[in-house]
């Protein structure tokens, strides 16, 4: 009976057509191309052509934001002279071992080979899981500490309980493209992958790689493959929530729909109400969880298809930390 | 143990390509899970049900000690065979090991626990099949190690059939670094057993659960390896589809309809 129900609900949420709603008031603090994470100067959106071009700054400000890092040598590495530390600025889109072959090699300048194994990174006693985007993992452990975001760089013992071997830059595409079917399985029913060949995927790697913004790749995506795969209908939200405070589970993942079933735009104060509700603060308002997008907090009444079209991640999911807030 | 799981679902509407509408939800395969774990149970095969909050959500999982080899570095000064190294205890294994010297590898006899773990993804809307294997001290075998204690006629086998990519992910709910193993070509796997299907739409939850002798091939140390993945299959009389599988890149006509199979694309792999 109960499979009954959710399959005459799915004909229906195949049949609404899901309407950009960009005309929605958004306060936003807009990401600068700077490389500061946020600077705090809110965006209101009124009219809808106003909307449609601070839309656009959005999803290139997510594609190009960058946080500077500083990456320190664990003290009990061994090496031959002193190692000095190296500044980076990581694209928060991308991954740690993808962009990180600079900070291998100034090292790997002070070490004897025989010293050096897979190299990993930890941030204040936590490994960092490569996996993981850039940004998400500033935003679920560093954000509200001061810039550049110091991480500690080792070359031994590695912890295997904690993170999954990389071995090589095919380990990451093999993830990102997995991420990307993932996707693309929730919302369109792995249509769009299905009609991609190989040469597709690897040109949608290369274009990530490259650091190509989502505009761009929507011009230079053979086969219109990538503006298929970032379109707008699509049956269920991608979201997945990362709390950094429960040690229970890494991360919970939901199908969420973008529209209810008598037409209302979910917003993300629906999906945490339903996913994570100790995060909408209560009418005695205090606040004890930041809810972070790309370093952003968005309104509560966003709505999640407006999210999901502006700040995914490359591999199209909407990854959302959810921290502790801030004590003053 | 092979379970093969039939319950009926809808007919899918004319017209509509079958896959637009065949799915496994959350809720049937908690409801297979539980009908699995009586017949597990009624085997003593050692399956059970890790719920996690309280909440209906969680996953099948069980847990197999068995005997195998591992490849352990070993500093070739003193130690000139496996068999002296092994011998050692285990500080003095450690004390091998940090010392100067050429570093070679060794196989060593030990104890290997293996953890199966049988979870539902919302993304696929199939189950997937998780695992790992790691000595009693806690170190992960890699995957080497483990192939390594496949027999090798099984081995051969495997690497050949639809089980040929293995990658590396992060277990949903623990965090930690588990091995999904995806078939590649699920028809070849599958058809002889749905030949006989009936022509109604049915959704299928099959798990099959491979025993292999140890690698010692003593008969009484039966050892389960590898589990053969659990995936579900809608089947549907509107016949052929074609699906693509992410790793191989290949279309896979499924031609002696009627079977489909939802994305088994579950995974990228190693290139």
């Amino acid at each position: 009976m109960n499979s009954k129900s959710s399959g005459e609900s799915r004909e229906q949420a195949d049949d609404n057509s899901v309407a950009h709603s960009c005309a929605a008031q958004l306060h936003l603090f807009a990401l600068s191309s700077s490389p500061s994470v946020s600077c705090g100067h809110p965006v209101c959106a009124s009219s809808s052509q106003q909307a449609m071009a601070d839309d656009k700054d959005v999803l290139r400000d997510v594609w190009f934001g960058r946080i500077p890092a500083c990456f320190t040598l664990y003290q009990d590495e061994i090496t031959e002279r002193e190692a000095e530390p190296f500044y980076l600025l990581l694209p928060r889109v991308s991954y740690l071992t993808l962009v990180t072959d600079k900070v291998k090699k100034h090292f790997l300048k002070v070490m004897k080979p025989d010293d050096v194994e897979e190299i990993w990174f930890e941030y204040e006693g936590t490994p960092l899981k490569w996996h993981y985007p850039i940004g998400l993992l500033f935003d679920l452990y560093a954000s509200n500490t001061a810039l550049p975001w110091s991480i500690t760089v080792h070359f031994k013992n590695f912890p295997q309980q904690d993170l999954l071997h990389c071995p090589s830059n095919s380990v990451i595409e093999a993830h990102f493209m997995s991420s990307i079917k993932e996707a693309d399985a929730l919302k369109h029913k792995g249509a769009v992958v299905n009609e991609m060949q190989k040469k597709d995927h690897k040109q949608l790697w290369m274009g990530l790689q490259n650091g190509l913004c989502c505009d761009e790749l929507c011009l230079v995506q053979r086969g219109g493959f990538w503006t298929a795969l970032i379109s707008s209908l699509f049956r269920h939200s991608c979201a997945t929530l990362f709390i950094s405070t429960t040690s229970n589970r890494p991360f919970i993942q939901k199908l969420f729909r973008p529209v209810s079933l008598d037409g209302h735009p979910h917003t993300l104060g629906d999906l945490l109400k339903e996913v994570f509700p100790a995060a909408v603060p209560q009418n005695d308002g205090q606040k004890k969880y930041q809810v972070v997008i790309h370093g952003i907090e968005p309104m509560l009444e966003t709505p999640i298809q407006w999210l999901s079209e502006h700040l995914s991640y490359p591999d199209n999911f909407l990854h959302i930390s959810i921290i502790p807030a801030p004590s003053d | 143990m092979v379970m093969v799981y039939g319950k009926v679902g809808q007919m899918s509407s004319p017209g509509k390509s079958a896959v637009d509408t065949i799915y496994l939800d959350e809720e049937s395969f908690q409801q297979c899970c539980e009908l699995f774990l009586e017949h597990s149970c009624a085997l003593n095969d050692g399956w059970s049900w890790e719920g996690l909050n309280g909440s209906g959500e969680g996953y099948m999982k069980k847990t197999v000690l068995g005997s195998g080899k591992v490849n352990v570095p070993v500093i070739d000064s003193s130690c000139k065979s496996e068999e002296d190294f092994c011998a050692l205890g285990k500080e003095a294994q450690e004390v091998q090991q940090d010392t100067e010297g050429i570093t070679l590898a060794a196989e060593c006899s030990t104890v290997i626990r293996y953890e199966y773990h049988v979870l539902y993804s919302s993304s696929f809307q199939t189950p997937v099949l998780y695992f790992r294997a790691s000595t009693l001290d806690g170190r992960p075998l890699s995957l080497d190690d483990m192939w390594a204690n496949v027999h090798p006629n099984y081995r051969q086998r495997l690497l050949q059939g639809p089980w040929d990519t293995i990658t590396q992910q992060e277990h949903p709910c623990l965090g930690q670094p588990f091995f999904v193993l995806h078939p590649c070509r699920t028809q070849e796997f599958m058809s002889p057993i749905l030949k006989g299907a009936h022509s109604e739409c049915r959704q299928f939850f099959l798990l099959v659960n491979q025993r292999t002798r140890s690698v010692q091939g003593t008969a009484a140390g039966i050892q389960p390896m590898f589990c053969r993945p659990v995936f579900l299959l809608q089947i549907c009389s509107l016949g052929a589809q074609l699906t693509s599988c992410s790793s191989c890149q290949q279309r896979v006509q499924l031609r002696n309809a009627p079977l489909i199979s939802n994305p088994l694309n579950l995974v990228g792999c190693i290139q």
